[in-house]
């Protein structure tokens, strides 16, 4: 596009453009970071102690059988042959079969996704619309009663960690009172209103620390731009608050909330593993778990490299999103 | 520049009081300033740093209110028939903005970076005058150009940081007078500006009062820039008026030696030595009961620091608050 005046207007040959360009710039940018990635996820067989080959074949098996399940593997190849082979597989999302049960890694994971995905995106959502709130009604009067409460209680919810809350949630509001399902997950395909409902509890459990997180991090913010000049400006033109807070001083103040709920996000990836377990839902935590301590190597790595990718893409998702709220960013 | 006779007033302050907090409690910063400006007249505001011209203008435009760390304690501002300070906040916003203005001292930061500059404009018209997007903008557009924005009509959709210092305080310029208000308050609004850039900010202020016709108040710690182009001045010291009148007298004939001293203070032609007053202001909360200025003054006596000095109004409408005014021949400036 071209360049106009200083340094020229990016949303002036508009928004698309700008945003395919930073789309671009940054997958370019993740590009070398994925094969140090890929080059780790390939080495974790090299790295774990124990042998697969010994593992698959079973206590009983004699030398001639693993030899045998190590030459079906490629383990006997060298090993950047091995790499090059295994990085074409995985571009294809191809991991191989499942040492523990014989299934095709891919059709394991893709089963289980669901579950991890709507859990993540959930539990994000839940920390967005709970956190961003109270951070800005916290910072409209910093010291004041509604800002103690807030603070008092984001402080608790960092402190508390998501397997106690799930146990809580999971003994009263399902167990004891039977409000909501204690255990299971439905397909969103199957039943919309069930998934969510058997969503409820696990997003509580898993997003409550995010939501702390947020309310902090908005309340920071806020607290911060308020005070800036432009907010002084903004009230000289005799605004009402609404207009003053809402569009002044959250445009500015919503970038580091958006890298925090990022953070989160990925950091709720981790969680899950957990809150997954307590409320029996067949996620991808399960899944992990099961192959670390069956050393499944393909699976492992076909799920590490899943959740990088995710990682990834909502790092890329951001850095869009912010770019579109702050005109300075220019990605070159 | 003469005041007409036959001017109203579009704002007057009465006894105005500020106090800030401090470590050791609320402390007055502004005390009874009163002022009077006219339609089409500017009015200069000069005193050091700390010496509650700014604050005397916060508390005009009604964004000290807001503060938790400031409260206006006493007083009236009384922009025609309304004393702003009785409104709530809801009435005051009616005022803001579309009424008086104000432009500061910071045009690096004093505009949103995160919305165009036409949007920043065009906002008290849409709110204020119940403005289409379109009308806004066009509106806008005639303001940037007004305030000497070339290529307005491309540069509108620009953000603040795609324009240099001088223009930023001219679109800040342009935001103020936005509504076409009956008072501007300028606060220092060349001090961060390159020299260069300053005079031609004062030009385009001084000749955009005389086609709007409102009245300003100009501050600034610059005796040179109040000559330049106010009609009268009010210079401040430790929170008080000490003398006010037509900029013409109060410059040729200053009768209070703080205003003596800063009008020596300024730098001259001549290769006489750089001029300055010795000592520094009182700090808030630590005033004496006597004349302020009396410990850094050259001609104070034991009277001054005994009684509170009132401010004295003359016949020819100077105001001087001195004990000794009357005894005492000070030097101008021509």
């Amino acid at each position: 596009m071209a360049h106009r005046g200083n340094g020229g207007d990016l949303r002036a040959g508009g928004f698309v453009v700008s945003l395919i360009r930073v789309a671009f710039a940054r997958l370019l940018a993740a590009i070398p970071m994925m094969i140090l990635v890929s080059l780790i996820i390939f080495s974790i067989p090299y790295f774990i102690p124990g042998d697969p080959a010994f593992t698959i074949a079973g206590p009983n098996a004699t030398m001639d059988d693993i030899a045998r399940i190590r030459s079906d593997l490629g383990l006997d190849r060298p090993i950047p042959g091995q790499y090059i082979a295994w990085l074409g597989n995985a571009v294809t999302l191809d991991f191989g079969d499942s040492y523990l049960v014989g299934r095709d890694v891919r059709t394991m994971i893709g089963e289980r996704m669901e579950v991890m995905l709507s859990l993540a995106l959930l539990s994000t959502l839940f920390a967005g619309l709970i956190g961003i709130p109270l951070g800005i009604i916290a910072a409209s009067r910093i010291g004041g009663v509604r800002d103690r409460l807030a603070v008092g209680s984001a402080s608790m919810g960092v402190a508390i960690p998501n397997y106690w809350l799930a146990a809580i949630l999971v003994t009263y509001l399902a167990v004891e009172w039977g409000w909501f399902p204690a255990a299971g997950y439905v397909r969103i395909g199957d039943d919309p209103g069930q998934w969510l409902w058997h969503l409820i509890l696990p997003t509580i459990a898993l997003g409550a620390i995010s939501a702390a997180e947020v309310t902090r991090q908005t309340r920071g913010m806020m607290a911060q731009t308020m005070n800036l000049d432009y907010i002084r400006t903004a009230r000289m033109k005799g605004l009402p608050p609404r207009i003053v807070i809402g569009k002044h001083a959250l445009k500015n103040a919503a970038i580091p909330v958006i890298t925090a709920l990022g953070l989160q996000l990925t950091i709720v990836l981790g969680g899950s593993v957990i809150v997954e377990q307590i409320f029996g839902m067949p996620g991808l935590g399960e899944l992990a778990i099961t192959a670390v301590l069956g050393r499944d190597i393909p699976v492992i790595q076909g799920i590490v490299l899943l959740t990088t990718v995710v990682a990834v893409s909502t790092n890329l998702l951001v850095d869009i999103v912010t770019s579109h709220l702050d005109p300075r960013v220019v990605i070159s | 520049m003469t005041v007409q006779d036959s001017a109203t007033t579009a704002l007057r302050v009465k006894e105005l009081c500020v106090d800030v907090a401090t470590p050791e409690g609320w402390a007055t910063v502004v005390e009874d300033v009163s002022l009077a400006v006219d339609v089409g007249e500017i009015h200069g505001l000069v005193g050091e740093s700390g010496s509650g011209k700014s604050l005397t203008a916060m508390a005009i435009m009604g964004l000290i209110t807001h503060s938790q760390s400031a409260r206006v304690t006493g007083g009236e501002v009384l922009l025609g028939d309304v004393d702003l300070l009785k409104l709530s906040n809801r009435d005051l916003r009616r005022h803001q903005g579309k009424d008086l203005a104000m432009v500061f001292q910071e045009p690096m930061t004093s505009l949103n970076p995160a919305f165009t500059v036409a949007d920043q404009i065009g906002e008290s018209i849409r709110y204020h005058l119940g403005a289409s997007r379109k009308e806004a903008r066009e509106r806008s557009i005639e303001l940037l150009e007004e305030v000497g924005i070339a290529d307005a009509r491309r540069r509108c959709n620009d953000y603040p940081h795609q324009f240099s210092g001088g223009m930023r305080q001219r679109v800040m310029l342009a935001v103020a007078l936005a509504c076409e208000p009956r008072l501007l308050i300028a606060d220092e609004p060349t001090t961060a500006l390159d020299v260069t850039v300053q005079a031609q900010m004062l030009e385009l202020i001084r000749s955009l009062v005389e086609r709007h016709g409102m009245a300003v108040i100009f501050i600034t710690h610059d005796l040179g820039v109040i000559a330049e182009i106010c009609d009268r001045t009010t210079v401040f010291y430790a929170g008080q008026v000490i003398e006010s009148g037509l900029v013409g007298e109060v410059i040729k004939g200053p009768r209070h030696p703080y205003t003596e001293g800063l009008l020596r203070s300024v730098p001259a032609d001549d290769d006489l030595p750089l001029w300055w007053i010795d000592g520094s202001p009182p700090l808030p909360g630590q005033v004496s009961s006597g004349c302020r200025f009396s410990p850094r003054c050259e001609y104070s006596k034991n009277e001054c620091d005994t009684h509170a000095v009132p401010l004295r109004l003359s016949a020819d409408g100077r105001a001087i608050r001195c004990a000794l005014a009357d005894d005492l021949s000070l030097n101008g400036r021509d």
